[in-house]
């Protein structure tokens, strides 16, 4: 049976673009399904812990996490969602195109990357091994996401940062 | 597992305000180019002096040194993988791109394109050049770490210079003019 992504226009759906579009696809080097999905585990942990605090993420108090996702400079190419960039849509929809392709000898690895970044996006829990809340990732190398955040770990290419532990108001 | 409160706290509000993020145009939005290690030609500013193999890191934390993409089974197609980016993002136009490859010990390894107003990652193997990230120089760079705010993608100019120096000492430029490595009879 074809797999389809969530409506867009759910927290659901708008979660599972962005893991699609931040987690390293199985043709990449050094590829696990594992690996990616503690990255899609930590990725929705950063996402629902901004919710607790959006103001120091560029969204407005009370925020939603489709409005943690919009803000502005945070999420590549997502600032205009459910509007979002032409060359992650098209990466995504090459993704699904190798997933629903039955005589494509990817399309297993495929699937299950696709079904992973949609059952993470459905977790009623957030899953934070951090020592605080994981609030940030960064591309490896590409430096810290500003002053306060502590380096957790490095996955798939991603490093993950958490900062002190905040209660939600 | 750790559960950090009811999913009722999971909102449904919309509609976020825009926060200002500061923004720097670099002028060389239109392409970085490594072709040379010699330094500066005329009219351009000095090169940076090459720094050792421990201390180019963009970064200088993580401890990451640049490797071989030729000798990595992984990244020795690196040339392939520029001109399929190069051809996605400036179809027909003559580049000069500068590739490079940074690795932290075993946590990770990846590979840096330069140019066309671009840095885009590359993760190796079959995977495109560009995912997940690929910064556009000319609305992707900061001034500094104070104006990132938690931002996942943005990178500070300073980040782009090492970088860039990086790219020159340690990388392999890959040229996409239509008469790259012919011969002019």
């Amino acid at each position: 049976m074809a797999i389809s992504l969530p409506d867009a226009a759910t927290d659901a759906g708008a979660e599972t673009r962005v893991l699609l579009a931040e987690v390293p696809m199985p043709s990449a080097a050094g590829y696990t399904l594992a690996l990616a999905k503690t990255a899609m585990q930590y990725m929705d942990a950063v996402l629902w812990n901004r919710t607790k605090k959006p103001t120091a993420y560029g969204a407005k108090r009370g925020a939603g996490l489709v409005d943690i996702i919009k803000a502005p400079g945070q999420f590549a190419g997502f600032q205009n969602y459910p509007s979002y960039s032409a060359s992650i849509i098209k990466r995504i929809q090459e993704a699904m195109d190798i997933t629903n392709a039955a005589k494509d000898k990817r399309s297993a690895a495929y699937a299950d990357h696709i079904n992973a970044a949609i059952e993470r996006a459905n977790a009623s829990e957030v899953d934070d091994p951090s020592p605080g809340d994981l609030t940030g990732w960064r591309t490896a190398g590409h430096g810290s996401p500003g002053s306060g955040f502590t380096a957790y770990q490095t996955v798939l290419g991603n490093t993950f940062y958490w900062v002190p532990y905040v209660e939600r108001k | 597992m750790p559960y950090r409160g009811d999913v009722s706290w999971k909102p449904r509000r919309r509609g976020g305000r825009p926060v200002g993020t500061a923004i720097v145009v670099l002028t060389l939005a239109t392409g970085i180019a490594c072709a040379t290690r010699s330094g500066a030609t005329r009219g351009e500013p000095p090169a940076a002096a090459c720094p050792s193999a421990e201390a180019a890191s963009p970064d200088q934390t993580d401890g990451a040194r640049p490797f071989d993409l030729a000798a990595n089974a992984d990244f020795a197609g690196y040339e392939r993988a520029v001109r399929n980016f190069a051809a996605r993002t400036s179809p027909g136009q003559a580049e000069d791109y500068c590739v490079v490859g940074f690795a932290s010990g075993t946590d990770w390894r990846l590979a840096w394109v330069l140019g066309g107003g671009h840095i885009a990652v590359w993760s190796g193997g079959d995977a495109e050049v560009g995912q997940p990230r690929d910064l556009d120089l000319s609305t992707d760079v900061v001034a500094s770490e104070s104006d990132l705010h938690g931002s996942t993608y943005l990178v500070t100019r300073e980040w782009v210079d090492r970088l860039t120096t990086g790219c020159r000492c340690f990388g392999h430029p890959v040229s996409t003019k239509p008469n790259a490595g012919k011969r002019k009879d």
